[in-house]
């Protein structure tokens, strides 16, 4: 490493649709560059030293929570853990997912989508019998081994990346898509939601759900939990074939 | 003028809100849940550690219960939290630890058999009972007698805010609206070393640890050391309320979570038992919440609402109109640093009256924030505008009582009187602002009584003794004595009873079954 800072060329989508007049463009700022520095650090600098309209979306910034996903060089990815350092010439171009509805410049609501998407796919234990559960006795065992595959699934933070970087989601604007898909392999592969298989075809088996899938695989390249999406999708495939 | 009506209104969509609102809506009373962000983003998501109720069924939870749980969250607490409160806590802890089981939470569990973990920094094998295998499992978090942290793997907070958003979102509505984050200050660091723990549990259990290092950072912590530097992640205190969570000085207005002051922490929170805190108080207070709505019907003047929409409006407007200004982003900052530099770990007169003094001009200063981009929707610096000065009056909430409070208690280290002071400071700092454009606030003492406490103040079984004792400690003491001495029949339930008889809502009062020992 030089001890001569560089300066980093950020050029950024710049929008706000609730403003009268305004029009879609990219903007360039210029950051001096920090150790350690995150594209968050550097949207924040941005913001707080030079143009205090900038809008993007962060809240854990420590890739937990997922609000702030965007197409970073023309990759989807966590912007609060990107690092500066990983951009060799020193320019990063930022843009906001696509897919989803913009709310301004790099922030866009994936908690509209996600939450249509849970009650799609009624993301919630089925047990009809759920709520007679005695809360003093000795909870329902489970086999440590199935407690941890189901955290494996669980692990999504709805980011939405995976969701912007899939093909077929372009192609057809209901497509369930990846995120759909691993909270469904999740519910399916948990003892304790007693819906049948009939019943999760009800919900998936068509094309705007597993079967519409093109296998372009987007989802697996880009999603910041390295989740299994290829197997996955594939499991609730044959899954589904079998029922008609 | 738009008025939306509803039963219970819920601001915040962490894990307490969202427990709080499961309540209402579970007794049928309609239920909005407002948050600035979607719900399953919110901070709740970021507790990785784990969350404490006394199931005891790991082996080295064994003899764990509600009363063991009871003494390391008061003696964690310094003697500061209300020991109602805490009783409540800790026997509904376990229920709902198992409610959230049903839910959905993955929650890890016991495997009979040996396996190797790490205790005092050496690694030692014990032996799981095959009897216990399945059921939910702990692990040491620090400060308690037995091992009761319940987790998922490495995303405990993650699993059990998804379990309640999606429970919520079976039952009902919730509402959202878009927010900011929040910026990280750098500086100075110590070494955290994990190496110890081995590849296997850190990228097992300690996996978001490790994307932390290698995504941020750069470094394997699996073999390399990590920087680590103390921040605020917690705060102590909150809106005052009484042992249902409601305001005693605002009828209806309930609080829970990190935002109440139920008073559960005092002094110092044990770590494990926010998120705990989160889900039981939502579990108890939402049935006070719900208790209150069958009691009062909603009757809300238009005037009153109409007099609050005008003054928010009037302040949303000065800020747009106003030309020359400071700017609420550089008030933050310096906000931050005089907290950072004066009124962090250890603290001392000098540099609390400091901060005191430069905090009362930053209050000033941010009567007279104006906007370089002044429009009205959708503009992060209104947002910071409207927050910046909410939060300085907060930073000197917190440096004012800690200048005033001459005695170290828990989290509250002054190096100018180390000593605890029960016999002067047994008690809680109230604080509250007269009007908008006070420069400080006002501050008042709550007393602790002694003689009704379930645990008098003793040792806290941490760092050096070093206290000033209460003239009732003793006393109290005796009279405990005395009333085991003539109850020597009853069991430690009963004993309870008669040494601390909080209410808690029939739902809520069954004795909790434990493996290996039923439900005595
Ligand atoms: C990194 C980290 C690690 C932690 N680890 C642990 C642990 O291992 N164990 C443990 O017990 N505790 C831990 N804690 C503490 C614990 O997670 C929190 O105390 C707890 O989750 C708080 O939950 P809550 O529901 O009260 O608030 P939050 O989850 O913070 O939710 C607050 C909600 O309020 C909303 N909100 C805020 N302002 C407004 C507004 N003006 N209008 C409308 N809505 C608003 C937000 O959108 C959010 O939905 C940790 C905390 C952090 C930050
Ligand atoms: S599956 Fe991966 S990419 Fe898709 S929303 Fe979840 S975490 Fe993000
Ligand atoms: S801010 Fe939470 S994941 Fe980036």
């Amino acid at each position: 490493m030089s001890d001569q800072a560089r300066v980093l060329k950020f050029q950024i989508f710049r929008y706000n649709p609730l403003k009268k007049g305004d029009k879609p463009r990219m903007v360039t700022y210029e950051v001096t560059e920090a150790p350690g520095m995150t594209i968050f650090i550097a949207l924040n600098e941005i913001r707080e030293t030079q143009d205090p309209s900038l809008q993007f979306d962060f809240v854990c910034r420590a890739g937990i929570c997922g609000s702030c996903a965007m197409v970073i060089n023309g990759q989807p990815d966590l912007a609060c853990r990107t690092l500066t350092a990983n951009f060799k010439d020193g320019e990063i171009k930022l843009l906001p997912l696509p897919g989803f509805e913009l709310i301004g410049d790099l922030s866009v609501n994936t908690g509209k989508f996600m939450r249509a998407m849970s009650e799609r796919i009624e993301s919630w234990i089925h047990d009809q019998h759920a709520d007679d559960v005695n809360y003093d006795k000795l909870e329902e065992r489970m086999d440590p081994d199935v407690a941890e595959e189901i955290y494996e699934l669980e692990r999504c933070v709805e980011c939405g990346a995976c969701v912007s970087a899939c093909a077929t989601k372009r192609m057809r604007p209901d497509f369930l898509s990846a995120v759909g898909f691993m909270h469904l392999a999740r519910f399916a592969l948990d003892p304790r939601d007693k819906r049948t298989d009939e019943e999760f075809y009800e919900i998936m088996g068509n094309d705007d759900g597993v079967f519409g899938c093109m296998t372009l695989l987007g989802c697996e390249d880009y999603c910041p939990k390295d989740l299994p999406h290829q197997t996955q999708i594939a499991y609730l495939r044959r899954k589904m074939a079998l029922i008609k | 003028m738009k008025v939306i009506y509803t039963d219970s209104l819920v601001i915040g969509g962490g894990l307490a809100g969202l427990r709080v609102a499961i309540a209402a809506m579970q007794r049928g009373y309609d239920t909005i849940v407002l948050s600035l962000i979607p719900a399953k983003r919110s901070h709740s998501a970021a507790a990785q550690g784990g969350m404490q109720a006394s199931l005891g069924a790991c082996v080295k939870g064994e003899g764990d219960d509600e009363d063991v749980h009871f003494g390391d969250t008061v003696k964690g607490s310094d003697w500061g939290c209300d020991q109602d409160v805490a009783r409540m806590f800790v026997n509904t802890a376990p229920k709902a630890i198992r409610q959230l089981a049903a839910w959905g939470v993955p929650w890890s569990r016991v495997r009979g058999g040996d396996r190797e973990v790490i205790i005092n920094g050496e690694k030692v094998t014990i032996t799981e009972n095959h009897e216990a295998h399945g059921l939910i499992t702990a692990r040491d978090f620090g400060g308690t007698k037995k091992w009761r942290t319940c987790f998922t793997s490495d995303g405990t907070g993650h699993t059990m805010l998804y379990a309640m958003d999606n429970k919520a979102i079976e039952l009902g509505t919730e509402h959202m609206r878009k927010g900011k984050g929040v910026p990280s200050p750098y500086g100075d660091h110590l070494w955290l070393d994990i190496t110890l723990l081995g590849r296997k549990h850190i990228e097992k259990n300690l996996r978001e640890v490790k994307e932390i290092c290698e995504y941020f950072l750069g470094i394997d912590p699996v073999k390399e050391y990590i920087p680590v530097r103390p921040t605020q992640h917690y705060s102590m205190g909150g809106v005052r309320t009484n042992a249902t969570g409601e305001s005693p000085t605002l009828k209806g207005l309930f609080s829970a979570g990190e935002a109440a002051c139920w008073d559960m922490h005092g002094f110092n929170r044990l770590g494990g038992n926010s998120v705990a805190e989160t889900v039981v108080a939502g579990m108890l207070v939402g049935e006070f919440v719900a208790d209150y709505c069958a009691a009062n019907p909603l009757k809300v003047s238009t005037a009153t609402i109409a007099h609050f929409l005008k003054k928010e409006e009037n302040k949303i407007t000065d800020l747009l109109v106003r030309d020359f200004g400071e700017n609420p982003f550089e008030l933050k900052a310096q906000m931050q640093k005089i907290m950072m530099d004066k009124v962090g770990i250890f603290r001392n007169g000098p540099d609390l009256e400091q901060a005191v003094e430069e905090l009362t001009v930053l209050n000033q200063r941010a009567r007279n924030i104006a906007l370089r981009n002044r429009i009205s929707s959708s503009n992060p610096e209104l947002v910071e505008a409207i927050r910046v000065p909410k939060m300085i009056k907060l930073a000197q909430c917190v440096a004012y009582g800690a200048l005033l409070r001459t005695e170290s208690r828990g989290a509250h280290a002054r190096e100018d009187y180390p000593e605890r002071n029960d016999r002067d400071w047994l008690r809680r700092t109230l604080t509250t602002w007269k009007d908008d454009g006070s420069d400080l606030p006002d501050i008042s003492y709550e007393d602790l009584d002694v003689m009704k406490m379930e645990m008098p103040p003793g040792s806290r079984g941490y760092g050096v003794d070093n206290i000033i004792l209460h003239p009732d400690s003793e006393k109290r003491m005796a009279e405990i004595e005395e009333i085991k001495k003539t109850n020597s029949a009853a069991d430690r339930l009963e004993l309870q009873q008669l040494l601390n008889p909080t209410p808690i809502p029939e739902k809520f009062k069954g004795k909790n079954e434990r493996i290996g020992r039923g439900y005595k």
